[in-house]
């Protein structure tokens, strides 16, 4: 059943992104990176979100299936955090010339990226699964805690080259119609994807 | 009677922790050869273009060192502890609140006098002019406790888990950057005018109360097993 909807939504996100989307003033065509960059950097954020939730969970219960579903979330998160960063330096070379110019939303990316590398890196090695769930939990709350500096108050600071059309201070979207709809379409499919592999019984951890 | 209990065991493992540090001088004396040699590498290499360099620049310079000093010996409160074997009669006897107090005002101690010793040592060795010393001091005030905070409850993660020699820089880096970029940009500020208002200081107290506050919860979680 979800698999039908996910087949179903990606057809439809791609073709609104193929052949529907117009042509965005001054970017062209390669707006259509946009269509993939957007969301996969939302879902790079739902996740460590997910993961965080999980990390209280397993803090309170002492469960180690709630440790699993955290550090799944957060395996996920890497690799769509990796696609977001990728997507967002091709298209910033398309665009702005550069692929990196430590834009606030790049550093703030940057940084979740080094978060997930981080808690990955905190959870080699041989410990107990109790002690390593516990610290893995501590980490990724620490983390999500600060996180808010990185996305919303350091773009404050600094400039950046990122349009506004979604997160800004007035709460007006400047975006057509057709465009806010594919980017809703879009987003749509790639929180349930991330979340239909999150519930996926043994893919990427063994289940607890 | 608890609360007279708590202060009693955070003034005991304050004094058990400057004792220490007084012993073996381990902790400030690497903590401070660490940034020297940084800052002379800094002098030494930019000598011919020190007076051209502006004060955003000497600021930044400023932070680097004293970030990549607090990345390799901030952790050292606790896994000293686990070196000597004494984490877990810590663990025993002594209410996590206490510890983590207690070591949150060593690590403070650590790093807010190695600020000031590091700017002193700009002062003489890259001629930087401090207008006004009461907000210079404010922002390293500040900042070093949302440092020391964080670094606290991460130092001691590390030493409750595998203990990996680089496992403290590798964690504790997105944790300190937040803070490290909003004081590279206060400090300017504070250098050069006499400014006290909440828009300046606003997000480093923020940053500070946020972080004391999640580590010291989480710190409870991570001592009783």
């Amino acid at each position: 059943m979800i698999n039908a909807i996910l087949v179903a939504l990606g057809a439809l996100v791609l073709y609104l992104v193929f052949f529907q989307v117009p042509e965005a003033e001054g970017l062209g065509y390669y707006v259509r990176i946009a269509f993939f960059h957007i969301p996969v950097a939302w879902v790079s954020v739902v996740a460590f979100t997910t993961s965080a939730v999980y990390a209280i969970k397993y803090l309170r219960s002492h469960q180690l299936k709630d440790d699993m579903r955290s550090y799944k979330a957060c395996l996920l998160g890497f690799f769509f955090c990796i696609l977001a960063t990728v997507s967002g330096a091709i298209f910033a070379k398309l665009t702005w010339g550069a692929y990196w110019n430590w834009d606030p939303r790049e550093t703030s990316i940057f940084i979740l990226l080094l978060i997930y590398a981080a808690y990955l890196t905190l959870r080699q090695g041989s410990m107990e699964a109790s002690r390593k769930a516990k610290i893995s939990a501590i980490y990724t709350l620490l983390s999500f805690v600060v996180m808010p500096f990185l996305v919303f108050i350091l773009p404050r600071i600094y400039f950046s080259l990122h349009p506004e059309p979604l997160i800004n201070s007035s709460g007006h979207i400047y975006m057509d119609t057709i465009m806010i709809w594919t980017l809703m379409a879009s987003l749509l499919f790639f929180t349930i994807l991330f979340f239909r592999l999150l519930f996926k019984k043994n893919y990427l951890v063994k289940e607890v | 009677m608890l609360r007279s209990s708590l202060l009693h065991n955070v003034g005991i493992l304050i004094k058990k922790e400057l004792q220490m540090e007084m012993r073996s001088k381990s902790g400030l004396m690497s903590f401070l050869q660490f940034s020297f040699i940084s800052l002379f590498l800094v002098s030494i290499s930019m000598n011919a273009v020190a007076s051209s360099m502006s004060l955003e620049l000497l600021v930044a310079l400023f932070w680097v060192i004293l970030f990549f000093t607090s990345l390799a010996t901030l952790d050292k409160a606790f896994t000293r502890e686990k070196e000597r074997g004494t984490l877990l009669a810590l663990q025993l006897y002594v209410p996590s609140q206490a510890v983590f107090i207690g070591k949150f005002f060593y690590n403070f101690l650590m790093v807010f006098s190695m600020s000031i010793l590091l700017g002193i040592a700009f002062i003489v060795l890259m001629d930087v002019t401090i207008s006004y010393i009461a907000p210079s001091l404010l922002v390293f005030f500040l900042g070093d406790i949302g440092i020391a905070a964080a670094g606290t409850l991460l130092g001691a993660l590390v030493s409750f888990s595998h203990n990996d020699n680089y496992l403290f820089a590798i964690i504790s880096f997105p944790i300190f950057l937040p803070i490290f970029l909003l004081l590279i940009q206060v400090t300017t500020i504070a250098l050069t005018s006499p400014d006290y208002s909440f828009q300046t200081y606003g997000l480093i107290v923020a940053y500070d109360v946020i972080v004391l506050v999640a580590s010291s919860i989480l710190f409870d979680y991570l001592w009783y097993e």
